[in-house]
């Protein structure tokens, strides 16, 4: 099949249906990467500098308490990402769409990335707040089984050889999995926990200093630019791999090879 | 107040780390998968000029 083939298959649909086709999305991702790292880069510089210039010392925690701006980032992120993994799974699973089940496959290593860091953050807080690095409390807990979920995730895609049997098996196992995100979020109500309860809320007045919540909350958006950076990259990867070279679309849909359009930012050799 | 710099320093230095190797990961991705698609490619070309000399050696 010519890209243009591939291109105007989806063409008369509605525009999420038209960027369904990889060949479509191959180009529109590549557009996308720098503005995402560069807003990634210039949001985590101002959150940073907000979170440790501006925002005061916690008088209970001292300075331990500035770790909130990467544990809280990377621990809401890692919940996220998984969440969108059930959902490019759910879509790969009822439409057999090849662009979801790559995404699902191209989310896995960053959310698993996100996990690690939040528990890693989370044991060297723990210890200066609560005098040891990791303790089985119930969030903390559901955190590791994440991890261990997008292990799984991961793992299972590397050891199946069929592409299509491999995006089936990883759809169900992030829509299984994703059972555990709610159990995270709920755990500290559910469960007399040492981790301590959410402190910003949809329903509450957040639990912390104005200039504190604002940190975190630039640094959210930092790691969610971040988040949708490197999975594009992954994904663009994912597509050279997986469909055939004279398929793949350069940004006018016309055909070109993949490796013949470099992503901005790279040498493209 | 306790000095909490080695926390800190420890948490945000293997994020930077963390960061750096999934970049290099990303990148490294990329070039297998590049290598991949020209071998792909090359071979397409040389099936398909196996099938052209075929074409010409067969009389039917």
């Amino acid at each position: 099949m010519k890209a243009s083939d591939a291109v105007k298959e989806h063409e008369s649909g509605p525009l999420w249906s038209r960027y369904a086709a990889p060949a479509r999305f191959f180009p529109l991702a590549g557009r996308l990467v720098v503005p995402f790292y560069v807003l990634a880069a210039i949001l985590g510089a101002i959150g940073l500098y907000i979170g440790f210039v501006i925002a005061p010392t916690d008088w209970q925690q001292g300075e331990s308490y500035r770790i909130v701006f990467i544990h809280v980032p990377a621990a809401w992120m890692s919940m996220i990402i998984y969440l969108a993994m059930a959902f490019w799974g759910l879509l790969a699973l009822v439409l057999n769409t090849r662009l979801s089940a790559m995404m699902l496959q191209a989310l896995a290593p960053t959310g698993a990335w996100m996990t690690f860091i939040a528990l890693w953050t989370g044991a060297f807080w723990g210890k200066p707040t609560w005098g040891t690095y990791w303790v089985w409390d119930a969030r903390i807990t559901s955190e590791l089984i994440l991890l261990f979920l997008y292990f799984g995730v991961i793992g299972l895609r590397a050891s199946i050889d069929d592409d299509r049997k491999a995006d089936k098996a990883c759809a169900l196992m992030a829509i299984v999995g994703a059972v555990n995100v709610p159990i995270i979020y709920f755990s500290v109500k559910w469960w007399n926990t040492l981790h301590q309860g959410a402190s910003v809320s949809l329903t509450a007045a957040p639990k912390m200093a104005q200039t504190m919540l604002v940190a975190m909350l630039i640094m959210t958006a930092a790691a969610w630019a971040y988040s949708i950076a490197t999975s594009l990259v992954r994904v663009r990867s994912l597509i050279i791999q997986r469909e055939p070279p004279s398929t793949i679309a350069d940004s006018s849909g016309g055909p070109q090879p993949a490796f013949a359009t470099s992503p901005p930012g790279s040498s493209g050799k | 107040m306790k000095d909490h710099s080695f926390y800190i320093l420890m948490s945000y230095g293997v994020f930077a780390l963390v960061v750096l190797i999934e970049l290099y990961a990303l990148r490294r991705h990329r070039r297998r998968a590049i290598e991949e698609a020209k071998q792909m490619e090359a071979g397409m070309h040389r099936q398909a000029e196996g099938n052209s000399h075929a074409r010409e050696l067969d009389p039917s």
